[in-house]
């Protein structure tokens, strides 16, 4: 037999071989088989000294070239093992089957909607500002023209601690803290908790929280006010709510205003959520009362600004479509999870 | 206050449809929260503002919708026609008179009391009132129709003249709902020569009041101070519709008119001779003049009135104008909330109409919040985040509890703060920790079949200090597991993933390291109590919650928590990170096995094997502890695995086996290990 057919023999053996795998693993023996350092075609060369010295250069190169193709041939089968093996383990998966289920908590919908209530402003260059829950009567009431003996002080009935100390029923005493220790310009974002001795029931909580804004300056107008409010109602309800003001009346501000925006469920046509009104009062607003300025030392002749303030449960209520206040302070996981 | 829009139609020269004239008042100030159809009529709920007593009428809605509307305001006429009697006016002495600054009296003779007409009977009730007779009823519609509050006395019944004096301490009435009412010399009176008649302003007694067998009346109409009022209404508990309108405040100039317009209903139904009028005290209000410019209104309001559409407004609203760039405003007398160039500014505002000013963004103005409070917010978002990633959910509990529930906990009660006038018992003390909610929401879904519960709060809890209070951020982390595990198995016990959640948190809040260290407290089951101190000031507490308390919270399984003083916690948190190179070269690792004496801590181990190997000793990971009979008693196993590393180059085998023979000889022979 001529060395040439002996190659070609070889040759045909292994790509037959090679072919006849189905798994890297198989492929991996014929790889072994035939090129390593004791397979066959390491004895072809081994072989070389016994050929015939005019065949030995063909015979040298078949080799090299056999090897270069068995090489060619074993990426080409591992490719398509590869790929054909990939798309079996496909079939073999009921990808129905769920998933190992790995829980992340959440945030409690309040923290939520008071966080995205303060971003609205923050965006709009509001700087967020705290205070204490414990207050002082003055900072809650007096100094807020809310006197004692006044019958605007019937909508905020509060919790005493002793002698002129309470629990705010409002942020409102962080507008006086904050007026007390910076100068205008400024505009100021305050979220918080508030207390007000209410009987628990499906719509009232002796305790929630509120978000009141600020803005002061030389310039400040009532249209700014709209504009500010404007933009937080499209931002929080959505570009195509409306908002409509109402004359009200509030001792801290002047003129006062209720705030409604149309109401998200019947988009303004009237339902059982807004009493067949198509709004819903969401905030309370107005021009600084210029007793409030005087209070604070600054000069309601220099300068202007306007407040608001909204309670973050009745918003979360409205954005969600939550029925009752309760559920807030109950805790329950499945509900918290909803968010 | 309930409006019948049959009625209210009286009062306006104009038809204006029901939809028409809520939305108009609504958008004037005055809500209508609902409207009612009702015996062919519709009766309105408005929500008249505190400021505005003058709208607790007919006459005064009438007057805001005409204004708005630009119809014409009809009133009644009040002019007394009806035959008058001879008889002699009654004696009124006011003592007080800045609390009783007017008071009118009438006489009204031979009056027949009996039902009132089916006119007056339908107008009583449709503002929810029943029936009395003619006089009573009369007095009613009077202030509706008006706002000024009438009183009827049985002029017989009365002895002498009548004086508006203070209450003699303990001197009692028994006013017409037939309570007995002790009173206190700050409350003004209306008294006969022997005792009070009347609670001035709030409710009259029983004793005069008018009845089947009344013959002659006498009729008050009167100005009250509405302070005065207020303090008393609140100190009886007694309100009424006249001390709703006296302690907002009713029109001085009023009285008389309202008097008469009564009194000539009163001479119509009872047939009833009127006499003269004792009108004592103050007639005119003293009248003020208020400067308003109206460039300063534009400037506040963000528009652009000229001085005659200011003038209009305040002309339609009964306002007296004088002057163009500087206007003089003098209010009518009805107006007692319209006193400062501001009010004026609203009502233009108001009338002018909130929906046709335009809005426009303010000059852009950034304020930037304090270094020290934009981190704290930081840090509590940061904190939010990390705890929620990990699983842990948030939750909200009220900062108000019951002392039941802080005895219950056993958590101290000193320096709690009580709440002078809770509604329930449930609301009686401020928290002092956040761990009696924590439980509350455990219990809460524990009983609603939930499994494991990860939870935490991070808001503030309440304490006296030295006659201080104060309140400060706190964060509770909880785990609740129905099947308790406890300590039992190192990486499965609620604790140990309650520590390795706080470390997880300093870790992202870049703290420096906490201290864990053993105690005790009342909360907690004894050997499983763990301190945590920065810097050698306790930062909060770990541990497991006993069983006992446990069960006064109705919880069946284990629950592990912490609570942390989360200001401390923040106030050594720097957020700032730095940048540290990563390793260029490979780490190699060995595990160490062996049995120890279970005195000694992880901690003393650790640190003698950092010393020992040194710089080239990267960490030392824990891999499991064991206890149990497989073991000495008084011993337990631990693994361990030795993480090496060079900054160098990449270290041998052979460096490795050096130092981790060292390692392993220096375990058995300085702690008495034994190495498996």
């Amino acid at each position: 037999m001529g060395s040439e057919d002996r190659l070609k023999r070889v040759e045909e053996e292994a790509i037959r071989e090679i072919d006849a795998t189905t798994s890297l693993d198989e492929l991996e023996t014929v790889k072994i088989k035939y090129l390593s350092r004791k397979g066959i075609v390491s004895q072809l060369f081994k072989d070389l000294p016994n050929i015939q010295e005019d065949e030995k250069p063909s015979f040298g190169k078949g080799i090299n070239r056999l090897k270069e193709l068995l090489n060619q041939e074993l990426k080409q089968r591992s490719d398509k093992i590869l790929s054909e093996s990939g798309s079996e383990l496909a079939e073999a998966v009921d990808i129905t089957m769920p998933a190992p289920r790995r829980d992340i908590g959440v945030l409690h919908p309040i923290t939520k909607t008071m966080k995205e209530i303060c971003d609205v402003f923050s965006h709009m260059g509001f700087a967020v500002v705290e205070g204490p829950e414990i207050e002082t009567e003055y900072n809650n009431f007096e100094a807020l023209n809310i006197p004692v003996d006044h019958p605007s002080r019937d909508t905020f009935d509060t919790f005493y601690i002793k002698d002129k100390w309470l629990l705010r029923s409002h942020t409102s005493p962080v507008q006086i803290r904050y007026m007390q220790e910076h100068g205008p310009p400024f505009s100021i974002v305050v979220p918080g908790k508030v207390f007000r001795p209410d009987a628990v029931d499906a719509s009232h909580s002796f305790m929630f929280h509120q978000v009141e804004g600020l803005m002061v300056s030389d310039n400040i107008t009532f249209a700014n006010l709209k504009w500010a409010l404007f933009e937080f109602a499209s931002a929080c309800f959505g570009p195509a709510s409306k908002v409509r003001f109402r004359p009200h009346f509030f001792p801290f501000t002047e003129p006062s205003a209720e705030v409604d925006v149309s109401c998200m469920i019947c988009q303004g046509r009237g339902c059982r959520v807004c009493s067949q009104k198509g709004w819903l009062e969401i905030l309370g607003a107005g021009m600084v009362d210029p007793n409030v300025f005087k209070a604070v030392g600054i000069d309601p002749d220099k300068y202007s600004g306007f407040a608001f303030g909204m309670g973050v449960e009745r918003i979360a209520m409205l954005k969600y479509g939550i029925d009752d206040i309760r559920l807030f302070y109950e805790n329950d996981l499945r509900f918290l999870n909803q968010f | 206050m309930k409006i019948s829009y049959e009625w209210l139609r009286e009062y306006i020269n104009t038809k204006i449809r029901a939809d028409n004239l809520s939305s108009l008042l609504t958008m004037a100030g005055h809500e209508v929260t609902s409207q009612e159809e009702k015996n062919k009529d519709i009766i309105f709920d408005i929500e008249v503002t505190p400021n505005r007593s003058d709208c607790l009428s007919y006459i005064g809605i009438a007057r805001e919708a005409s204004c708005i509307a630009k119809k014409r305001l009809m009133i009644p006429p009040s002019k007394i026609t009806s035959k008058k009697s001879k008889a002699k006016p009654i004696k009124v002495s006011i003592e007080e008179k800045i609390a009783c600054p007017r008071y009118s009296a009438r006489v009204i003779k031979d009056v027949h009391v009996g039902q009132s007409p089916k006119w007056l009977i339908k107008r009583v009730e449709s503002m929810g009132l029943r029936p009395v007779n003619n006089i009573v009823d009369i007095t009613n519609f009077v202030l509706f129709e008006t706002g000024q509050p009438l009183h009827a006395f049985d002029l017989d019944k009365l002895e002498g003249g009548v004086t508006i004096r203070n209450a003699k301490d303990g001197e009692k009435i028994i006013t017409i709902d037939e309570v007995e009412r002790e009173l206190r010399g700050s409350m003004l009176i209306i008294a006969d020569s022997r005792k009070p008649v009347a609670i001035a302003g709030v409710m009259g007694g029983k004793e005069t009041e008018v009845t089947e067998t009344t013959k002659n009346i006498l009729l008050e109409s009167a100005y009250f101070d509405p302070i005065s009022i207020r303090r008393t209404a609140l100190t009886l508990s007694l309100a009424s519709d006249s001390s709703y309108r006296f302690e907002r405040g009713v029109d001085l100039e009023g009285v008389v008119s309202a008097s008469d317009r009564a009194a000539s209903l009163i001479a119509d139904t009872t047939k009833g001779a009127i006499s003269a009028l004792t009108d004592s005290g103050i007639k005119k209000k003293e009248s003020i003049n208020i400067n308003l410019r109206p460039a300063y209104l534009n400037r506040i309001l963000g528009i652009k009135l000229s001085v005659e559409e200011i003038k209009d407004i305040l002309k339609r609203l009964c306002f007296n104008v004088k002057g163009a760039s500087s206007m003089e405003v003098t209010p009518p007398s009805f107006r007692n909330d319209v006193t400062r160039e501001a009010d004026l500014i609203e009502e233009v505002a108001r009338i002018y109409g909130y929906e046709t000013i335009k809005p426009q963004p303010p000059s852009i103005m950034v304020t930037d919040e304090s270094p020290g409070s934009k981190d704290f917010i930081k840090k509590k978002d940061i904190t939010r985040e990390v705890l929620t990633s990990l699983g842990f959910n948030e939750t909200l509990t009220y900062s108000l509890l019951s002392r039941k529930v802080i005895t219950d906990a056993s958590l101290p009660e000193e320096g709690i703060i009580e709440i002078m006038n809770p509604l329930s018992r449930e609301q009686e003390v401020m928290r002092q920790s956040l761990i009696p909610g924590a439980l509350k929401s455990i219990y809460y879904n524990a009983s609603r079949q939930a499994q494991d519960i990860k939870v935490f709060e991070l808001s503030d809890i309440y304490f006296e200090k030295e006659s201080i209070y104060n309140e400060e951020q706190s964060l509770v982390i909880a785990e609740y597991a129905k099947t308790g595990r406890s300590m039992t198995s190192y990486d499965d016990s609620e604790l140990f993933h309650i520590k390795g959640t706080v470390d997880i948190l300093c870790e992202k809040l870049g703290m420096k390291t906490i201290e864990f260290e053993k105690t005790s407290h009342p909360l907690f089951v004894n050997d499983e109590t763990v301190g945590m101190l920065l810097d050698g000031a306790m930062l909060g507490i770990m541990g497991r919650i006993k069983p006992d308390l446990l069960s006064k919270f109705d919880i069946k399984g284990d629950v592990s928590c912490c609570e942390i003083n989360f200001k401390a916690l923040a106030d050594s948190s720097i957020l700032k990170k730095f940048y540290r190179p990563l390793p260029r070269f490979p780490f190699s690792y060995r595990d160490v096995s062996f049995a120890i004496d279970s005195n000694i801590s992880y901690k003393e181990l650790a640190s003698f094997v950092k010393r020992e190997g040194g710089m080239l000793v990267e960490r030392i990971e824990l891999l499991s502890e064991y206890r149990g009979d497989k073991i000495k008693p008084g011993q337990r196993g631990l693994a361990i695995r030795i993480i090496y590393r060079s900054k160098e180059k990449t270290l041998t085998e052979e460096e490795i086996n050096n130092i981790d023979t060292a390692i392993r000889e220096g375990l058995t022979k300085n702690f008495n290990a034994t190495l498996r």
